[in-house]
């Protein structure tokens, strides 16, 4: 019964994740940017770092980005995207651990956009056996930063309301954590 | 936001467009010899540039998907494709030395290939 309400709030955090995630695929891109999206689905796993740490971040993306392949990115593209949720979510963490008060979520985002970008290329030059794509690397890294900075915004201001609904909840003896 | 948020943004800004910059000028060259297609990784085709009269349309069919490029004189582009979100007919012609064209959904590379600048030596 004590992780009933965690288990709800994960699954939450995962159905937001993948309903962002397919809305930002509905969004078209007029020029050609490939990779370049705006990580909306990127705010559930930088909240999930924040509120339950690094096991339950890499369980809702990796779950996120499956899901969110099959539904919206057709299966050749899961491979990419699996690969940018890991890697962004475990860059995302270290940097909340090491860095947090120092930088805000806007700096965590920021360099979970750079692994994300980072791995996704390192994938897609294993597939094709091409190292030559990294030279895409810079465009990618300017809109991640730009995306990224954004999405950092948001987090910012949703963590502060979420943490407070969870300090209410818990008053009510309530286990959310 | 932090000093630190503002240190991580102008870094990354700053280290992204020096990298733009320098694959810009010294990465790619000025012209192509000839074009290769690749396909999973695996050399499809090659074309040279000086064998090309008129503009020739390659249709690739693997069993990864469909592709069709367009080379000209000195340039070369794909005009069609089966993957769903048409990235690389977007990226429209490329001519330049080591410019390439990814279609990742079905594994496919044109890249351009030949002198990576017109100067062929500088002497002092």
């Amino acid at each position: 019964m004590k992780t009933t309400f965690k288990n709800v709030y994960i699954a939450m955090l995962i159905a937001i994740g993948l309903v962002l995630h397919i809305i930002e695929s509905t969004i078209p891109v007029p020029i050609s940017l490939p990779g370049a999206k705006l990580g909306l689905a990127n705010i559930t796993s930088l909240l999930t770092v924040v509120i339950y740490g690094p096991i339950t971040a890499l369980i809702v993306s990796v779950v996120r980005a499956t899901l969110g392949g099959i539904i919206a990115g057709g299966v050749s593209s899961i491979p990419y995207s699996l690969s940018g949720a890991v890697l962004s979510t475990i860059v995302m963490w270290l940097a909340y651990k090491g860095l947090y008060p120092r930088l805000s979520l806007i700096g965590v985002s920021v360099l979970g956009a750079a692994a994300h970008n980072i791995a996704q290329l390192f994938t897609a030059s294993l597939i094709l056996s091409n190292v030559g794509l990294f030279t895409y690397l810079p465009v990618l890294l300017i809109i991640g930063t730009i995306t990224g900075y954004f999405i950092g915004l948001v987090s910012n201001l949703t963590v502060k309301t979420l943490k407070f609904n969870i300090d209410k909840q818990q008053a009510r003896g309530r286990k959310l954590l | 936001m932090t000093v630190g948020d503002k240190m991580i943004v102008i870094c990354m800004l700053f280290i992204s467009l020096t990298s733009m910059f320098i694959i810009n000028t010294f990465f790619y060259g000025t012209a192509g010899t000839s074009v290769i297609i690749e396909v999973n990784g695996e050399l499809y085709a090659q074309y040279n540039f000086n064998e090309i009269t008129s503009t020739k349309y390659i249709e690739i069919q693997t069993q990864y998907g469909y592709n069709k490029v367009e080379i000209e004189k000195n340039r070369v582009r794909v005009v069609e494709a089966d993957c769903p979100d048409k990235l690389d007919v977007l990226a429209g012609w490329i001519s330049r030395a080591n410019q390439m064209i990814v279609c990742l959904p079905n594994r496919m590379v044109v890249k351009i290939v030949g002198k990576n600048t017109e100067i062929d030596g500088v002497s002092y």
